[in-house]
């Protein structure tokens, strides 16, 4: 490996289940008639700015006559997702060379098997038998940055070796009737998704490279956000404070990831930021004084696909170099947020 | 600011965030967010003219306290501005 090596983005491919649902038509085929007691549910559900999203089953059909135990919504994971998580490993797979793979790391929090999913695609696409797997279960939207981090570490540990990475969720699995306001907004907001990207070390010019990460838990905040399994699907709660904690937190987090590098915000000029839901995006932005054209791939991923839980700051990535086509030597900031709460970040260099 | 000051600047400012709110509808026990169904734009205003009258108070551990169903009332927004003031 090259002294000026560092890990790099060498592939990233994404990949949807089949279900595409707008949210007029997720509101008036199941969400109109769960929240009819709900003042403004179908304003809530528009103010959150997706448009449409993707999922592993028609929620209109299958929750039409309840509430689905959990071990049927698992069986529709390993069916649907687990092929869509294939779909999306193959994309990046297909120009790699394989036994160069020494480790595959996978997240998520929304559909468990064993084994594990990440054993049936290492299988299915004949990986290495010595592969070093690593499964990131429950942790929530920021976990592709655990996922990343698996994968830095093990750059640093076997530098010639490549490293597999996947972020698959299904949160449309996990709707449940409770008619809250914060249901509502929950509901309006997740979508479906998988995303693979493939690592090495490599020199400037082979591909965006991750320069460092940064994490913080805000412990005293634990009680914020919440992701319990029930006997019917996993339950989400949200306090409607979480912008407002994240914000107030934001400057010195940018500047623990930022200043070892000796950079500021002013530096970057691609800003990933996890589009939990729109408040979090235009809090955060306005604080550190972003322009609306720097979160273009943030906002599009939103409106797109909705709040894809860990996948969600991958699919921004993935936008930023098909529609940003960002020059050689800009930096990019990737960031998510989840429970904990837990802030992430990470400083790439395209 | 004492108490009493404080109470009636986060009512004022209630009062001109939502102008359609009576004084009558602001007590100390009012929630925020249930009984004046303040959202995130009109909280943002209020968190926002508090920090610019507080000297820029650090709010997260309020924040935490009002996550409790129930608990992001007048009252504690104006107990937790008093703590943090003495």
């Amino acid at each position: 490996m090259s002294s000026t090596a560092k890990p790099t983005l060498l592939a990233i491919g994404s990949a949807f289940p089949p279900y595409e649902l707008s949210q007029q038509e997720g509101y008036e085929g199941l969400f109109k008639r769960w929240y009819r007691d709900i003042p403004n549910a179908e304003q809530i559900m528009t103010q959150t700015r997706v448009q449409r999203r993707r999922m592993a089953w028609d929620p209109r059909v299958a929750l039409a006559s309840g509430s689905p135990g959990t071990g049927e919504r698992m069986k529709v994971f390993a069916e649907v997702m687990v092929d869509v998580a294939g779909q999306s490993v193959g994309a990046v797979l297909e120009s790699a060379e394989r036994s160069r793979i020494g480790s595959f790391v996978m997240a998520s929090c929304t559909g468990y098997l064993g084994p594990t999913p990440d054993l049936l695609l290492a299988r299915r696409f004949a990986l290495r038998s010595d592969l070093r797997r690593t499964f990131i279960g429950h942790m929530g939207c920021f976990a592709a940055f655990n996922a990343l981090k698996v994968a830095m570490d093990s750059l640093a540990a076997r530098p010639d070796e490549l490293v597999l990475a996947n972020c698959t969720e299904s949160s449309s699995l996990h709707f449940r009737p409770e008619a809250t306001a914060e249901q509502v907004v929950i509901h309006a907001l997740f979508g479906d998704a998988s995303v693979s990207v493939l690592l090495g070390n490599a020199p400037a010019g082979s591909g965006v490279q991750l320069l460092r990460t940064h994490t913080e838990q805000l412990y005293d905040t634990y009680e914020l956000m919440t992701w319990t399994v029930k006997s019917d699907g996993f339950e989400m709660t949200l306090s409607p404070y979480v912008p407002f904690v994240l914000v107030e937190h934001i400057e010195a987090f940018v500047s623990k990831l930022l200043g070892p590098e000796k950079l500021s915000v002013r530096d970057i000029k691609y800003w990933g930021i996890h589009p939990g839901g729109p408040k979090i995006v235009e809090f955060i932005s306005k604080k550190l004084g972003l322009e609306e054209a720097q979160l273009r791939a943030t906002w599009h991923v939103l409106a797109e696909y909705g709040n894809c839980s860990s996948s969600t700051v991958l699919l921004v990535l993935e936008d930023i170099l098909k529609q940003d086509q960002p020059r050689g030597g800009e930096y990019g900031v990737l960031m998510a947020f989840g429970p904990g709460l837990t802030m992430e970040g990470l400083l790439v260099r395209f | 600011m004492k108490r009493p000051q404080i109470l009636s600047f986060v009512r004022q400012s209630i009062l001109s965030i939502n102008p359609d709110l009576s004084p009558d509808d602001i007590s100390e026990s009012s929630s925020l967010t249930q009984d004046l169904s303040f959202d995130s734009l009109r909280l943002e205003a209020l968190i926002a003219s508090l920090k610019e009258e507080l000297c820029n108070l650090e709010f997260t551990p309020w924040y935490v306290r009002a996550s409790r169903r129930g608990q992001d009332t007048i009252g504690s927004l104006v107990d937790f501005i008093q703590e943090r003031q003495s």
